[in-house]
């Protein structure tokens, strides 16, 4: 219901074209979507008075001294009840976000806000958007390279709280690869390190480490309940095992989680989010392998030691990283409609700067998650 | 060649007696090759790297005329980027901590000096990056943990608390300081022998031709007071002493633009792109008319701009070092958030470019 005394204003990050003397054109910058609509001489000054300060009443007063003619109030308001279903202008509304997420979040985080109420329709739901972020507990298996990333950029976006697993040690070598890396952290542990780093981030970051290898005895049951998303990017001891244990472990618990890094990450693989009873799990992902790799027979390899030759840029893994986490905030906060997700893992290449995208589908008969029902979050 | 060994990033597949296959995983090559039987299938896969020709030679019994054979196919595993020297002399100086980089290096070169050769290129260059912004504080930091030991920061703005979402290492402790003195900070907490030249100022009409100059590669990551604008200013610089650059701050509103690389006089410049932009995006604007709208903000978000900068940063290494060809000379790009694709628009050379054409003002 709108009411005389509303403020509205055009959503950020919107350019409004008028083509002849009728035709709205409207850009969404964030996401370049265009949309076209006719629109009368009314529409288009009624749209000009729109500034985020004046009431409704304001508006009128404004428009019947520039058209010198009495206007109807509920033309306006029937004007503004259809740009506000388009998307095209919101409620103005001071302290709306207090309901949802503390002044210190809405300074920081504005810019972020204001780039999520280009997906969300409405005053409040950017506000919420950003609140489940906050309050989400996010759990990573592995803080190496794409892992630490994924902890740093997460924590950048507002997420406070971290369940991080991890056994392993920074080394000086770590300088190519870990962002939390600086040389008076050689020979710490890297939960240590990593810690250090999102805690300047955000002081009230909350993190429960695990300093642990991931193991097939490894107990995850109860952590991977406590976590609302989990990451596996742990390659240790193999990351189609570790995926395996957890992918099979949040299925069951109906969970989301993305599988990042390993594989050929140095490739920038952009790793696989799965969401239970909608996208391929880590079982249906081996079953296309063990077929479309049928004919693949390695022979070994003559050099022993081989993965400390294991070659790649930060600037890879970075992409891998950015890639889940902005798939990760987007089926957090809710931004796009996950319903007909059908992404599966792309393979990013150095050389040409290209995805390629491969076409695994969902196994409907999959042991792991074939009887499992997407549940909406 | 010394002691041939196996690339590790090499997958090796044998199809019958006669035919082996090579993957090279990381680039994504195959070489497959025919060979005369068996012997030679086990000799290449015995090649780890601790044996040097006599020895193999020994090993499988081979005459004079085979042993020249042999040595054939090395020279011919070698060019193809299948087998490489093992002698590693020449960075262990930088091994341990680069090892990384550089085994991913290897990968584009097949000889000895061309090795030594990039990462040399690498290690002594300098890089000049305009703008610690959204793109360009990721990108620095991509650069140094890379090998880059030298950088000149051009930029005057300060840190602020909206900045911290999308601008990587800006902590809220820095609110209120340099954005130079905390990347220089940063800088020297990853490595401390990193040497950073601090220009405190924004860039204008007047360009950068004293650092450019001076510069291995200048990357643009300066949005103000437009990209369109802070691209020309440092594009000219660049161009009048030779120097490539990269575009790496082109989003469009701290999205996802990908920006060109541009090696002078080898490349379209950033006025062919500009004129070949301005011919295509040429529609009829005496019918449109932009509303003007109060009190905007623009949205923003970090984990885009990280795309843009992750991939800038790949570029840079390409560029840098002398040996593997940049990908984003002569095109564009766009990283699109609902379909997760990248894709690129081809811009040609302009033989009538004023700047680099036939009768350009720098040729």
């Amino acid at each position: 219901m709108i009411n005389q005394t509303d403020i509205y204003k055009i959503r950020d990050g919107i350019d409004v074209y008028l083509i002849g003397e009728e035709i709205l054109q409207i850009y969404f910058m964030n996401t370049r979507k265009q949309i076209q609509f006719k629109a009368n001489k009314f529409t288009v000054l009624l749209i000009e008075c729109i500034d985020g300060k004046k009431s409704i009443l304001d508006i009128k007063k404004k428009l019947e001294e520039r058209i010198e003619k009495i206007i109807d109030i509920d033309a306006i308001k029937q004007v503004l009840l259809l740009l506000v279903q388009k998307g095209i202008i919101v409620e103005n509304k001071q302290n709306v976000h207090s309901s949802y997420i503390s002044d210190e979040s809405k300074e920081r985080y504005d810019r972020q806000i204001n780039f999520f109420g280009d997906f969300l329709p409405g005053v409040v739901r950017k506000y919420e958007a950003q609140r489940e972020i906050e309050n989400s507990c996010i759990l990573i298996f592995g803080c190496g390279a794409v892992g630490g990333w994924i902890a740093t950029e997460l924590a950048m976006c507002g997420v406070r709280n971290f369940i991080l697993f991890d056994g392993d040690v920074v080394e000086k070598s770590d300088i190519t690869r870990h962002i939390y890396y600086k040389e008076e952290f050689a020979g710490i542990p890297k939960l240590d390190a990593l810690e250090a780093s999102l805690a300047k981030i955000n002081p009230k970051i909350n993190i429960t480490k695990y300093y642990q290898y991931l193991t097939p005895e490894t107990l995850i049951t109860n952590v991977i309940d406590k976590a609302d998303f989990i990451i596996n990017t742990a390659d240790e001891p193999y990351i189609g095992h570790t995926s395996l244990k957890i992918s099979r472990e949040c299925i069951s618990q109906k969970k989301a989680h993305y599988i990042a890094g390993g594989f050929d990450a140095h490739l920038a693989s952009t790793g696989e989010l799965i969401i239970p009873g909608l996208t391929p799990c880590v079982d249906c992902y081996a079953d296309y392998f063990k077929e479309a790799l049928k004919d693949w027979k390695p022979s070994p390899h003559p050099v022993k030691e081989r993965h400390l030759e294991i070659g790649g840029l930060s600037s890879m893994s970075l992409l891998s990283a950015s890639y889940a986490v902005i798939e990760i905030i987007k089926y957090i906060a809710g931004l796009t409609d996950f319903t007909n997700y059908s992404k599966s893992r792309g393979e990013f290449l150095f050389d040409t700067l290209d995805i390629n995208y491969l076409d695994v589908k969902r196994d409907e008969n999959c042991k792991t998650c074939g009887e499992i029902v997407y549940e909406k979050a | 060649m010394k002691k041939p060994k196996v690339r590790s990033s090499v997958s090796s597949v044998v199809h019958d007696i006669n035919t082996i296959e090579f993957f090279l995983t990381n680039t994504r090559r195959q070489v497959i090759m025919k060979v005369p039987n068996q012997n030679v299938i086990n000799l290449i896969l015995s090649l780890d790297g601790t044996r040097g020709i006599d020895e193999i030679c020994q090993e499988y019994e081979l005459d004079i005329l085979a042993k020249k054979n042999m040595i054939n196919m090395l020279k011919f595993l070698e060019r193809k980027n299948v087998i490489i020297d093992a002698d590693k002399e020449w960075y262990k100086e930088d091994y341990q901590r680069f090892r990384r980089v550089l085994n991913f290096i290897e990968d584009y070169v097949s000889v000895y000096d061309e090795k030594i050769h990039a990462w040399n290129n690498i290690r002594s260059s300098h890089v000049v990056i305009v703008g610690l912004g959204a793109v360009g504080t990721w990108v620095t930091y991509q650069l140094a943990q890379s090998g880059v030991k030298k950088f000149t920061l051009i930029d005057a703005d300060i840190v602020e608390i909206t900045n911290l979402h999308r601008q990587i290492g800006f902590t809220l402790d820095d609110v209120g300081e340099n954005k130079i003195d905390i990347v220089q900070r940063n800088l020297h907490e990853i490595d401390s022998e990193i040497s950073v030249e601090k220009v405190y100022k924004y860039i204008n009409e007047s360009g950068i031709e004293e650092f450019a100059k001076e510069a291995s590669l200048v990357i643009n990551c300066a949005d103000k007071p437009t990209v369109d604008q802070t691209t020309l200013w440092i594009g000219e610089s660049c161009m009048k002493y030779g120097v490539p650059h990269i575009i790496a701050g082109g989003y469009n509103l701290h999205l996802s633009l990908i920006g060109q690389t541009i090696l002078p006089f080898q490349s379209a410049c950033v006025k062919c792109f500009e004129t070949k932009l301005n011919e295509i995006n040429k529609i009829d604007i005496s019918n449109i008319r932009k509303l003007h709208i109060e009190n905007r903000k623009i949205g923003s978000f970090g984990p885009l701009c990280a795309i843009s900068a992750s991939i800038a940063a790949m570029e840079a290494i390409k560029v840098l070092s002398k040996v593997i060809l940049p990908a984003n000379i002569n095109r564009r790009g766009e990283f699109d958030i609902y379909s997760m694709n990248i894709s690129y628009m081809d811009i040609s050379h302009d033989d009538n470019c004023e700047w680099c054409g036939v009768n350009g003002k720098f040729c």
